[in-house]
């Protein structure tokens, strides 16, 4: 009997210290920087890799505050953040998404802080032997990122500089996010897929990257602001701060992501 | 803010009208898939007892309670290119994922269990006595099932079919990682208005307003099957 009196007891607990835990962090937004509280980032998909890593230096150059990573494909966290949820800096993969949110005054100004640029990926064993773009006309089953994304509108536009027809290829499915691609690509449920260079760069050793002709690249740039309804402006500086630092730009570097546009 | 007029505006897209025929059809064909061969599985749930019924139960009921995307990547484990029966799917010609059939497979994954656990209850309601009376006069097992049973059961098969079909049309976490998205192949409704909201927000809310609608008649209709087979078997 005393057990489960225990165990209701710790059950009854759980719920209430998280709300207090909630709580808590909820009241930090609204006080002072100084004292910390929980920052709420939320970043395309494709800087997964790089923003976690980047999120402990961060808590640890400024105790007391917890960084919260919410990672999604650019458009819809434009709309999570146009719903009003507590987001604090939003990263994009493109300037559409961002320029958006600034014409409905949800977005302050943005810094650029990184470029990626697209590549190829197939599975290992690449079961359609693609070993460059045009072999992609073969037949093979390409999956590519809808067009509302970042990663599927910079992906027409390679296609287009390559002067290939978007209907002479075997487009078998248009993903809601870069990872998705990534995903169906390593599986080996897809033959090939274009993603950018900072996702292949984290599948490693599960696929073959397929560089693209310089004349046919697209660059990515990535935009991040701090989101006017934010209470918690001072710490979202330092993120960009952190982000825009060399040691930020190192990690990102690390990761495949070329360096902030200059000027 | 929202009129019928933008609806109708919203609904010319092509991108809306692939979608919603393509859910129409997929949906009715897991709908079909689940009635033919649910039907006999809840037959012999709801009317039998034999050891071991209670796993086979929960192994049925479990893809409702996973969480779909789960189910989706069961469904590519199973039946991917690189799956347990994929080499064998690959040697009959047939590759799956990216198809019309894998959105269907995905809908009759996720829903019929909806379905075969109301089946199962309206069968196990059907008076032992009846069938007993069915099998003394001569009918066989299947004629006793078809012409007794199904008949006794049909508002509780209805009922099933109809929260069955619905969950099927709303089938959308299993569906994206199965079979992945491209209009009027395998982009569903839901996944229309998934991708759509940030680029083409009217066809989006026309397409949202179908399902709300088509989702409110499935229920309405439930709850007046439901009312007339209480008025057939309920006290006079």
């Amino acid at each position: 009997m005393r057990g489960a009196a225990t165990a209701v007891t710790l059950l009854l607990a759980v719920p209430a210290m998280l709300a207090a835990g909630c709580g808590s962090s909820s009241s930090a937004n609204g006080s002072s920087a100084a004292q910390g509280g929980t920052l709420n980032v939320f970043a395309a998909s494709s800087l997964t890799e790089a923003f976690t890593e980047l999120a402990p230096t961060f808590e640890s150059q400024n105790p007391g505050w917890k960084v919260r990573l919410n990672f999604l494909g650019s458009d819809e966290l434009a709309a999570q953040i146009e719903q009003g949820i507590d987001a604090d800096v939003y990263a994009a993969a493109s300037a559409k998404y961002p320029e958006q949110l600034q014409g409905e005054k949800m977005l302050g100004d943005t810094t650029d802080f990184a470029t990626n640029t697209l590549v190829l990926i197939t599975p290992k064993d690449n079961p359609a032997g693609i070993h460059s773009v045009q072999d992609l006309t073969k037949g093979a089953k390409l999956v590519v990122g809808d067009p509302a994304v970042p990663i599927g509108s910079y992906t027409e536009t390679v296609l287009a500089n390559l002067g290939i027809d978007p209907s002479s290829l075997n487009i078998v499915s248009k993903e809601d996010k870069v990872k998705g691609i990534a995903t169906k690509v390593s599986l080996g449920e897809a033959d090939a897929g274009f993603v950018y260079t900072s996702d292949a760069n984290a599948l490693g050793d599960s696929v073959n990257v397929i560089e693209l002709p310089a004349t046919a690249q697209a660059t990515a740039v990535y935009p991040m602001g701090i989101v006017t309804a934010s209470g918690n402006k001072e710490a979202a500086q330092r993120w960009i701060d952190l982000v825009m630092s060399s040691q930020g730009q190192d990690v990102l570097t690390s990761h495949g992501f070329g360096p902030a546009p200059s000027g | 803010m929202f009129s019928a007029g933008d609806i109708v505006a919203g609904l010319d897209s092509p991108v809306a009208r692939d979608a919603l025929r393509l859910s129409l059809e997929t949906s009715l064909t897991a709908l079909a898939v689940m009635v033919l061969v649910g039907t006999p599985i809840a037959y012999m749930l709801g009317t039998r007892d034999f050891p071991g019924k209670s796993v086979v139960v929960t192994a049925f009921e479990l893809p409702l309670v996973l969480p779909p995307a789960v189910a989706g990547l069961g469904l590519l484990f199973a039946f991917g290119r690189r799956g347990l029966l994929g080499g064998e799917l690959s040697a009959l010609g047939l590759e799956i994922p990216f198809t019309r059939l894998a959105v269907v497979l995905a809908m009759t994954f996720v829903a019929s269990p909806l379905y075969v656990r109301q089946a199962q209850s309206a069968f196990a309601a059907v008076d032992d006595d009846l069938l007993a009376a069915a099998r003394t006069l001569g009918a066989g097992e299947t004629r006793t099932f078809l012409r007794v049973a199904i008949p006794v059961a049909a508002q509780g098969l209805g009922a099933g079919a109809a929260l069955g079909w619905a969950r099927a049309l709303g089938e959308f976490g299993a569906t994206i990682i199965f079979a992945g998205s491209l209009q009027g192949v395998t982009q569903t409704a839901p996944i229309a208005i998934y991708i759509g909201f940030d680029s083409d927000p009217d066809a989006a809310f026309a397409v949202a307003a179908v399902l709300i609608a088509a989702s409110a008649l499935v229920l309405l209709s439930v709850k007046l099957l439901a009312r007339g087979g209480a008025r057939r078997f309920g006290p006079a």
